[in-house]
């Protein structure tokens, strides 16, 4: 593992109206395709 | 722009992904307005988190893209091909030398993919993705 998932997981970020979530929320249940994208250029 | 052409790629194949048991989370560096736009945009099934300050970014170890590398044959190549694609740059958002990243976490906080862009365009090979959930 080239990084710490439990870190990642316990980072809140907040969608696009502000509502803060925790990441690791969303593979708590099932895999969750991860994409980091470059920009919203 | 091709940001959005990764968020086109996911798209067209979101469905096959739910089918293999997973979701799909993004990950922007983009603003909110530009973050609704862009949902918009691209008619972006899944959802869309902003990481504002790059903290998930650092965690994760995301490339970044030199100022060079902008002009490199390699990027170039991939812009000219997000271009023939349809996709068209907007304003820049934040971070634009913060390149992309694929992962696949499962429950349990258990890594079991990962792609680092090493240029803007050189997204994971959705196959080798779903071969991961659903092998």
């Amino acid at each position: 593992m080239s990084f710490d998932v439990k870190l990642l997981a316990d980072q809140v970020l907040v969608d696009p109206h502000g509502t803060g979530e925790r990441l690791g929320d969303r593979w708590s249940d099932d895999p969750q395709v991860v994409l980091f994208l470059r920009h919203f250029g | 722009m091709t940001c959005r052409e990764r968020a086109g790629q996911v798209r067209d194949r979101y469905d096959e992904i739910l089918s293999a048991g997973a979701g799909v989370v993004a990950i922007g560096t983009g603003g909110r307005r530009y973050a609704r736009a862009f949902i918009e945009d691209e008619l972006v099934p899944f959802p869309v988190l902003l990481d504002e300050d790059g903290a998930a970014a650092e965690i994760v170890g995301t490339n970044t893209l030199p100022v060079v590398g902008l002009v490199a044959p390699r990027q170039v190549a991939a812009g000219v091909r997000a271009v023939a694609g349809g996709n068209r740059q907007r304003r820049s958002g934040r971070r634009p030398f913060q390149l992309g990243a694929t992962l696949v976490i499962a429950p349990g906080d258990v890594l079991m993919y990962e792609d680092f862009e090493d240029y803007a365009g050189d997204h994971a090979d959705l196959d080798e993705v779903l071969e991961v959930l659903a092998p």
